[in-house]
């Protein structure tokens, strides 16, 4: 357990560099790199929609996700969903009802981990644009190779030799799962243990988010 | 969202400035914003800015079978997208006027005007050709997209490589980036659009950003046309136009479009020489294995953009700088400063709108109490 427990604490995440405000016509936006990965989000809302659109008792969310080059494709609708999902359940989207909120998001470079650096990015253009939200959630992913070891951030070259590649959102209050997205195949214990290693990571992307707010706002707590 | 919506107290105030010889960010007429080109890790992919407005541009290339009339051609496609992250106002997935118009601009001014060589995309004749797509994303429109985005095709184009193809009977071979150097596009001249706001119809205002670009080709609160417009002069480095087009009023003069062009001849040749630098420092730092990546685009200028207010506006004639105390020192000897009164304006804060357009000591009259009393 004792070198469980180092091995948790043993870790570095990738640089990562942000920008908030990169467009001045969005309501908030932001710009993140994670080593080599850079995603670009902009945020705009509350918005009025058309009628059809509009619920009574929340905020309609929208995500949109837009790839550097080529037409869209099935892929990007299934990654839309994921990040709508996981904003949805920050975003306190009854305290809108009858307006719209659209995320939209485009992909810059895609070097590995580009998903949990789109769900990062989104996370802080909404702390950006000032939407109220539960809690703060933050992406890690992570690779199992042909040996079973867990890779934290894997790069592009390691993702080709992966058996399985996960992707975990966590909240920032309780630490909680928000959303898991897996490809490959793996053993229950080496999901288990997946978990572990980025939840104990994710504390790093919060300790990031904490320290770019802190630069243009108060940051309470 | 529906369009954002003009007030008449904006609609004319631009107007008379514009008339007075301004602008609102303090440039002169035939000034542009800062151009800003950065590349991405990826061979025909770059950011251009222009001011704030900033498009993303990516060439893609793939074999397909040519065109039945040009079997010996390659094919240039050109798609320009507008998402909701370039303003509020624009839709998912749905084409505004703007997209379509932008799209058609960028095909007249690169496939019509023949600056690439697509005989050298040709692999196998009637069967095999490259086909060259150009992605245009619009990231933040603030005024003046058709010459951001026509810059970014133009960079994206030149900086863009293929990979090498060898051909041994019937097999063709492609292959990767590593086994062999890729190809540059080859481009017999670099065309670029430059768009000018018409103003009362005689006034040229060169890259105009969102609120010009909307205020000249907006009518009066009364539905009279103002005679402005958009005119988009597309021209290469060579001084030869490629393209021309006119939104807005008609114009009765000739004399405007050869200002017009004139003008911009000056502009494309400088554009095009910032582009050629940025494309060859690009190349020497790759060939140094430096890694070029988007991520170089992020600093921390927008920091504080939240404190700040939305609309800049630059009064020259108020410029706090030593250089201008100097120039204005001769007339403020002449007439000497009159006795501040109580009711003068004082600006709080000096280059915001709150300082005052009218010098001199204020018109209001002290009543006294004894006039009053009379």
């Amino acid at each position: 357990m004792v070198s469980e427990n180092s091995d948790l604490k043993d870790f570095k995440l990738k640089p990562m560099k942000c920008e908030c405000n990169y467009l001045s016509k969005s309501d908030g936006s932001a710009i993140l790199s994670q080593g080599h990965t850079v995603s670009l989000v902009s945020v705009n809302g509350p918005l009025d929609v058309k009628m059809a659109n509009q619920s009574i008792e929340k905020a309609t969310l929208e995500v949109l996700f837009s790839s550097k080059g080529g037409k869209p494709s099935v892929g990007d609708r299934y990654k839309e969903h994921v990040i709508r999902q996981t904003c949805e359940t920050a975003i306190l989207g009854s305290l809108y009802p009858r307006t719209g909120i659209t995320v939209t998001i485009q992909e810059l470079e895609d070097q590995g981990g580009f998903l949990a650096c789109c769900i990062n990015c989104a996370c802080l253009a909404l702390l950006n644009a000032g939407l109220c939200m539960r809690h703060t959630f933050a992406a890690v992913s992570c690779a199992i190779d042909a040996l079973g070891n867990i890779q934290l951030e894997p790069a592009r070259d390691q993702l080709d030799t992966a058996r399985a590649t996960m992707t975990f959102v966590f909240d920032s209050r309780e630490k909680s799962l928000v959303t898991g997205f897996t490809e490959g195949s793996y053993s229950e214990d080496a999901y288990g243990e997946a978990v572990e290693r980025c939840r104990a990571a994710s504390d790093l992307v919060f300790a990031f988010y904490k320290e770019v707010v802190s630069k243009y706002s108060n940051v309470i707590g | 969202m529906r369009d954002v919506f003009l007030s008449n107290c904006e609609k004319t105030f631009l107007n008379r400035i514009v008339s007075e010889g301004h602008r609102l960010d303090g440039r002169i007429y035939n000034e542009s914003r800062p151009l800003n080109i950065s590349f991405g890790s990826e061979y025909g992919s770059c950011i251009v800015s222009l001011g704030e407005t900033k498009v993303l541009a990516q060439v893609s290339c793939e074999v397909t079978q040519p065109k039945q009339i040009r079997p010996n051609e390659g094919i240039l496609y050109i798609n320009a997208e507008i998402s909701p992250m370039a303003a509020p106002q624009f839709e998912v997935n749905r084409q505004t006027d703007l997209s379509v118009y932008l799209n058609r601009l960028l095909e007249k001014c690169y496939k019509d005007s023949k600056c690439i060589d697509l005989e050298s995309l040709c692999i196998v004749v009637e069967e095999k050709v490259w086909s060259l797509r150009v992605d245009i994303k619009v990231l933040n429109h603030d005024g003046n997209l058709i010459e951001c985005a026509s810059i970014a095709t133009l960079t994206s184009l030149a900086h863009f490589k293929r990979p090498d193809v060898t051909r041994s009977g019937d097999s063709v071979v492609i292959h990767t980036m590593a086994e062999k150097d890729p190809i540059p596009t080859v481009l017999f001249h670099y065309p670029i659009c430059s768009t000018f706001a018409i103003f009362n119809s005689d006034i040229l205002l060169s890259d105009p950003n969102f609120l010009e670009e909307s205020v000249c080709t907006s009518s009066t609160e009364e539905g009279v046309s103002t005679g402005g417009g958009l005119l988009v002069v597309g021209m290469n480095q060579y001084k030869e136009l490629c393209l021309l087009d006119l939104t807005g009023a008609a114009i009765y003069s000739s004399n405007i479009v050869h200002k017009a062009i004139t003008g911009a001849a000056a502009k494309c040749k400088e554009i095009v020489d910032m582009v050629k630098k940025a494309i060859v420092s690009d190349d020497t730092l790759r060939q140094k294995r430096v890694k070029i990546n988007f991520s170089d685009v992020i600093t921390q200028d927008h920091l504080l953009s939240l404190s700040k207010k939305d609309l800049n506006i630059k009064l020259k004639h108020y410029n706090t700088d030593e250089k201008m105390v100097d120039d204005d020192e001769d007339a403020m000897t002449i007439d000497s400063d009159p006795e501040p009164s109580k009711y003068d304006v004082v600006s709080s804060n000096p280059q915001t709108a709150e300082t005052l357009s009218r010098k001199g000591a204020s018109q209001w009259i002290e009543i006294s109490s004894d006039s009053e009393e009379d």
